[in-house]
């Protein structure tokens, strides 16, 4: 689809430019003159996204017009591309849907495998908040829409709270809670939803004092997705779109999904807190200063893991941030699995604990080996 | 209520201390039912896997009121954290702790009297029934006679059964006379009335044979042996060597323990020997050493298919006769066991000629007995020889440590050889008591115990013809080395060593005795929650407040009270602050919350609560209560993570209004820990900020809101050297060299922007870095959130908490540093038993002070114009040895509220000249010879005011003054604190007097008062401002 707009929009390029000459000059020896214009016209199919950065953020969703039909159902609209990274933040077990628009005259290029692709200057990410199986009467719940838009200084952040009727989503970054029970594979959850203020986007999402996305790396996006015209990967999508450079290496190196249970296990904890713990976990972010460094291309070091290093701050009963073999005794495995919020991590986005990661990550530690020294 | 009683003993890094039970054993009693043991009938089995939390007892009574022997067949506890205890028939301890590794098997204690208690007392984490732990598996026997002991040995009968025989050495028959054994593999029992050995089998390898000895005569005393096998026929064992004259001598000994001169691909990680060491990993590797503590083994873990190599040192065998062999113990237990060479050459660096190789597993368990392995080495005699051990990994999974030990080599001749087995024992702080094997008949031996790391002696050492000697004299709290060689005659050998010890390091000024207080939900304060001055411990939950209220009779509610509350919108998760903020004598709380600030009101018989929540998102860090505007009202302050910080002042009817600015507006928060101090003696409160940012340059620079007097705050962090950009989360302020200025330590979190850093009050708005003669550093070792000051051992020199280190102040700005004396996370302070001492409590362990013979006294301020805790006050305590500084305050450290009350220690002084006391309105108290050892509740305005004489001349002009006033004085009044109270007596203004000049233009038209005050005394005028 992107390819074909592409194509399309050089062609009618070139048809405004016969239109311009012929009714300029009206050469009589054109040999295709502009007459019949009107049935070879192809309309230039233009992403009809309201961009208006000035007055970002419009006061409610459905201003910027990226999705068509009902907005609930989240169809994007022309030029609003939907990806997924391979793995994904945990979000007190929301279901997320992300897209990412740009103006038609510009486009991203690749940095390197562990970089957030460069995005150019308009670039709106959007990514939308929901759970399935909400009681009592087992619906879907939209709880946010939540965008990043790149000026030419910084990026921006607005975040949309959805209506009880599912038909709005209204601008708030004063931060707020909601209370969502939800089925999830079978099992009763209950969560104090969190819906971030500001300051709280800033914290996870910057580097040093710059707001910054997180997801889009090519080591999160080099995977196959199902995009309404077929499966293709997600890289190759945003190339043939024209939201990408098509400069990529031959070869990226890329986390897996967690949960695929096909893949080495420290593979799979390295992905999962790359994407859960790295943003707060590596250099220029909230927490530097401690010493793990959790981020893919930095994590197979055993020390930037934690793995028999001193923690800086003693909780009772724990030993190293990583004790081989004994995840009990791990700091790393406590702070995922206590609800304290003085102690548990990630500090911001989660109220409660996501059963499977800390399943994995103590799979992972009671198989480690190493002696500490 | 469980009380468990335990001594600390501080300043190792292991802190499961010495456990005393006191009521303990009454709860057994009631929490188990008691087994008796039946003395005609035999011993009585017990299983058990323990759990989390666990305190299960077990309690056993004889028959006929015979002791009783507890005997541990197999079983298992988590080494550091478990303890297994067993308690004699008085109730007091006779053992414990963690077997040998966390291994139980072989333990065995014997009661006096008829009964013996056994139980377990686990922590929150790693049980046996989650851990797969071996379950406790215990016999329970009356001792009405002497249990036989005997030896089991593995002999190995390959050549003739293709299996294994094992011998039963009877050392003792014990009170019988006759003893009958069996196996459990249906063998003819074997009778005996003498010592001696016994033999069975043979058995096919890999039965699992276990021997019974029984007394003929009382079945109490029959006895078990552990499980026996030879899982694999082994490799030849040694054959020893015989001398044409004389006898053999271990000509090399090498016990792992203490190795030297072993070069090759030593303790670097996967894939080399580790010397000297143990396997450490599970499903490999002998359970323990053959001999000594250590032996050596290759690390497999990683998966590693590399080839290690240990060389020996060089043996000199040119003078060996008669023959020559090696031998060691070998124990290849793990399924991914790789090969083993052994190989000898002539020279370290080869090349060698393997004389010895096996390849995978031999032992089939870690408890299975080390195979002893001999190779003959006659065709060396006359050669200096190395011995390489070299193991070569398969390449997968870690199961495969080949472990070594008591490698020897044997032969005949006449050496001077070096001793084996130093060991150092009954160490002390500054002495330690030193031995060693002879190997060749020595008896002459030179020794040096000297700085650790300090390498092989060059020249002599001290001369002794004993194998044991006391050393003393050593420096407390020290490593150090040892080395000895053997002297024989001429000739010596060479050194032996170095064997590592470490003096014990002295104990701590004051040591606390810890017990349980079975707080509910997160202990988070120890202050007074009823108005009676002495503090309480209160613990929080979203729906819960838990208070232990101390009583007037000493000493915490044996049971607490428990306020239910509506649920919390936000819980005191990050920190919980204090004060009686509306004023009906009850204290309320503030929770500081990740995402709000709620604040409980205690109702006016402080039997309820009422929550107040703001909608303001604010990610709590430090919160106070202080009165920001001077208007008698107690107003909040909340340091914000990620924002500027925010406060809540009230109007005095117990009414807060959200106020976010003026107080700490980085955009990106960082602040975590404020605390109110006057730092520049000007008679208010100012506040410093630690603070603590990742990627920021800016943000995570501390900062220091200096009051001006009139409620503004200025921020002067910078010009006081105090803008450090430390990542910290607390501060802990007190006048450590009590020149009457707060100085203040700086508690690292990280090192990642410099460490713990102690500045100096110069008491001129500057403070110098004086860390580096501070003895701090490198002493302090740990990092951490929490720090506050205190003055534990009431010596009259505040000491510093920091994250369960006690550095004690010496009253000079240094200070000597324990480590791990309460808890790791400070807790919170106060004084819980009402003796003077301060006390401290984190979750349900109660760290009491121990005490000692200092004075001290203890004061409570109670405002009447004034805030009504005084917080913000400045108290003087005025001895003959000088004067001490304390603000009052509420909310210090990081996360918890600790005491209000202010204390001093005042050491061996036995009067207080007076105590002074400056209120926040800017009243002065003068309490003239108090009482020492004594609790003073001091309130408002209790005492006259001292008239200042030398300034009875002092005038103002003009009067009425306009914008400035003159000050005429004979005496010089810099320095001097100039405070203007309205007619009604409220402070309108404050300041330190810089020039005899005050500017007065902000006041209203009115009348007022001047006061001019220094050291407690003032002087009064009244002027009209128009």
């Amino acid at each position: 689809m992107i390819k074909k707009l592409r194509e399309v929009a050089i062609l009618a390029t070139f048809a405004v430019m016969l239109f311009s000459c012929g009714s300029d000059d009206n050469d009589p020896t054109d040999p295709n003159p502009p007459m019949g214009m009107d049935d070879d016209y192809i309309p230039i199919p233009t992403s009809p996204v309201v961009y208006n950065p000035d007055a970002f953020p419009f006061n409610s969703l459905s201003e910027y017009n990226f999705f068509e039909g009902d907005m609930k159902n989240q169809t994007p609209v022309l030029g609003v591309i939907p990806y997924e990274p391979i793995s994904s933040l945990f979000t007190d077990y929301a279901k997320k849907k992300r897209f990412i628009w740009m103006p038609s005259d510009v486009q991203a290029s690749y940095v390197a495998d562990m970089e957030l692709i460069d995005m150019p200057v308009g670039t709106i990410l959007i990514k939308t908040f929901y759970y399935n199986n909400v009681q009592p009467g087992n619906t879907t719940r939209i709880i946010e829409t939540r965008l990043m838009l790149k000026k030419v200084d910084n990026w921006y952040f607005a975040d949309y709270i959805w209506n009880d009727e599912q038909t709005e989503a209204t601008f708030s970054l004063d931060g707020s809670f909601t209370n969502v029970d939800f089925m999830e594979v079978g099992e009763m959850k209950s969560t104090n939803y969190r819906i971030p203020s500001e300051v709280e986007c800033f914290t996870c999402h910057k580097n040093g004092t710059q707001a910054i996305p997180i997801g889009l790396k090519p080591q999160n996006l080099n995977s196959m997705y199902d995009f309404a015209d077929g499966t293709e990967n997600q890289l190759q999508k945003f190339i043939d779109e024209g939201y990408l450079a098509d400069n990529l290496p031959t070869t990226i190196n890329t986390v897996v999904k967690w949960s695929d249970e096909t893949q080495p296990i420290d593979l799979r904890v390295r992905s999962y807190i790359d994407i859960n713990c790295a943003h707060c976990h590596q250099e220029l972010s909230h927490c530097d200063y401690r010493p793990v460094r959790f981020a893919f291309d930095e994590s197979a070091n055993p020390d930037n893991l934690g793995i028999c290093v001193d923690p800086d701050e003693a909780i009772t009963g724990m030993t190293n941030i990583v004790t081989p073999s004994l995840k009990e005794r791990s700091v790393l495995y406590f702070r995922i699995n206590t609800e304290a919020e003085e102690l548990r991590m990630p500090l911001l986005g989660r109220s409660i604990i996501h059963k499977e990661a800390v399943r994995m990550i103590g799979q992972w530690i009671d198989g480690l080996t190493t002696e500490c020294d | 209520m469980l009380y468990i009683l335990q001594y600390v003993t501080a300043n190792t890094s292991f802190m499961k201390k010495i456990t005393l039970l006191i009521g303990f054993i009454a709860s057994c009693f009631l929490a188990s039912a008691q087994t008796t043991v039946n003395c005609s009938a035999g011993a009585v089995n017990t299983t058990y896997c323990y759990s989390n939390n666990d305190t299960t007892s077990f309690v056993f009574v004889s028959s006929d009121g015979s002791d009783l022997i507890v005997e541990f067949n197999a079983g298992q506890v988590e080494d550091t954290y478990d303890q297994l205890i067993v308690l004699d028939t008085d109730g007091s301890q006779l053992y414990s702790g963690y077997g040998n590794n966390g291994d139980l098997t072989g333990l065995t204690f014997q009661s006096n009297g008829d009964t013996i208690t056994v139980a377990i007392n686990s922590d929150f984490i790693v049980n046996c029934v989650t851990n797969n732990y071996v379950q406790w598996d215990f016999d329970v026997k009356c001792a009405t006679c002497t249990s036989p002991t005997a030896n089991y040995t593995v002999v190995d009968d390959c050549a003739n059964s293709n299996g294994f025989l094992v011998d039963v050495n009877i050392a003792n028959l014990g009170s019988a006379t006759s003893l009958t054994v069996s196996d459990n593999q249906g063998s003819a029992n074997q009778t005996t009335s003498a010592v001696g050995t016994l033999q069975f089998g043979p058995y096919a390898n890999a039965t699992a044979v276990e021997i019974t000895i029984q007394n003929d005569q009382d079945i109490n005393c029959s006895v078990n042996s552990a499980s026996l096998t030879q899982s694999n026929c082994p490799p030849p064992a040694p054959v020893g060597v015989t001398c044409g004259s004389g006898s053999s001598v271990f000509l090399f000994t090498e016990e792992f323990d203490a190795p030297s001169g072993w070069t090759g691909d030593l303790n670097m990680d996967n894939g080399s020997w580790e010397i000297p060491d143990d396997s450490g990993s599970g499903d490999t590797g002998p359970n323990a050493a053959f001999s000594g503590s250590n032996y050596m083994n290759y690390e497999a873990s990683g998966g590693t298919s590399a080839t290690a190599s240990a060389v020996s040192p060089a043996i000199d065998l040119t003078s060996a006769t008669d023959g020559a062999e090696l031998s060691f113990y070998m124990h290849a237990y793990g399924d991914d066991m790789g090969t083993l060479n052994v190989n000898v050459g002539t020279s370290a660096t080869g090349p060698f000629t393997t004389v010895f190789t096996r390849s995978g597993e031999l032992q089939t368990s870690g408890a299975e007995a080390w195979a002893p392995v001999g190779i003959d080495l006659s065709a060396y005699l006359g050669q200096v020889i190395y011995v390489e051990f070299s193991h070569t990994g398969i390449g997968v999974g870690f199961h495969g440590d080949m472990s070594i030990d008591l490698v020897r080599v044997e032969t005949c001749g006449s050496f001077c050889i070096a001793p084996s087995s130093i060991s150092a024992s009954a160490i002390t702080q500054d002495a330690v008591t030193i031995s060693w094997s002879p190997n060749n008949g020595e008896t002459a031996w030179e020794y040096v115990v000297q700085l650790a790391g300090t390498g092989t002696p060059s020249g002599s050492g001290t001369a002794t013809t004993t194998t044991t000697v006391n050393v003393s004299s050593l420096t407390p709290g020290t490593p150090y080395e040892i080395y000895v060689r053997a002297i024989c005659g001429s000739d010596t050998s060479v050194w032996s060593g170095p064997v590592n010890f470490s003096t014990m390091a002295p104990p701590p000024p004051i040591g606390f005795t810890t017990s349980s207080v079975s707080t509910t939900g997160s202990q988070r304060a120890a202050v007074d929650m009823n108005g009676d001055f002495l503090d309480d411990v209160v613990s929080v939950s979203a729906t819960n407040i838990n208070i232990f209220y101390q009583q007037s009779s000493g000493g915490l509610s044996t049971t607490p009270v428990n306020i239910s509350t509506t649920t919390a919108d936000f819980t005191p998760s990050w920190s919980l602050a204090a004060a009686d903020y509306d004023r009906n004598g009850f204290t309320d709380l503030l929770y500081g919350g990740g995402n709000g600030v709620t604040f409980m009101k205690a109702n006016a018989t402080g039997t309820a609560f009422t929550e107040i929540s703001g909608p303001e998102y604010v990610f709590s860090q430090r919160s106070n209560f202080i009165d920001l505007n001077n208007d008698g009202n107690l107003d909040a302050f909340v340091c914000h993570d990620v924002d500027p910080n925010v406060y809540y002042m009230n109007d005095g009817s117990g009414n807060l209004t959200f106020n976010q600015g003026g107080l700490g507006d980085d955009a990106g928060g960082g602040n975590y820990g404020s605390i109110w101090i006057d730092y520049d003696n000007d008679r208010d409160m100012d506040m410093f900020i630690a603070k603590c940012r990742g990627g920021a340059t800016t943000i995570n620079i501390n900062e220091m809101h200096e009051n001006d007097g009139s409620g503004n705050f200025v921020e002067v962090a910078s010009a006081l050297n105090l803008a450090d950009p430390i990542q910290t989360w607390s501060s802990a302020w007190g006048d450590f060299d009590n020149d009457g200025d707060m100085d203040v330590f700086v508690g690292a979190s990280s090192t990642s922007n410099g460490t713990h850093k102690l500045m100096r009050n110069n008491g001129n708005s500057t403070f110098t870095d004086v860390t580096s003669t501070s003895g701090i550093l490198p002493d302090l070792t740990n990092i951490g959130i929490e720090n506050a000051t205190h003055d534990f051992d009431n010596d009259g020199n505040l000491d510093i908490a920091s994250n369960g280190s006690i550095l004690f102040g010496n009253g000079n700005m240094t200070f000597t540093v324990y480590d791990n004396v309460i808890a790791g996370n400070n807790g919170s302070f106060g004084d819980l038993n009402h003796d003077g001492f301060v006390d401290a409590i984190s979750g349900t362990t109660l760290y009491m002070n121990d005490t000692n013979s200092n004075n001290w006294v203890t004061i409570s301020t109670s405002g009447v114009a004034s805030n009504v805790h005084g917080i913000g006050a400045r108290i003087e305590v005025h001895t003959a040895a000088g004067t001490q500084i304390r603000d009052v305050r509420s909310g210090e450290g990081f996360r918890f509220m600790s005491t209000m009350n202010a204390h001093f220690g005042l050491g061996t002084e036995s009067a207080i000249t007076n105590i002074v006391i400056y209120w926040p309105s800017g009243t002065i108290d003068n309490l003239v010879n108090p009482a020492i050892n004594t609790h003073h509740i001091i309130t408002e305005g209790q005492t006259l005011s001292i008239p200042d004489e030398t300034l009875e001349s002092v005038a103002i002009h003009p009067n009425p003054v306009g914008k400035i006033m003159n000050i005429n004085s004979p005496v010089n009044l810099v320095g001097k604190i100039a405070t203007i109270f309205n007619i009604e007596g409220k402070r309108v203004m404050n300041l330190k007097l810089k020039e005899h000049a005050i500017d007065v233009s902000r006041l209203q038209t009115g009348n007022y008062i001047l006061r001019l005050e220094s050291d407690g005394k003032i002087f009064t005028q009244k002027f009209i401002k128009q």
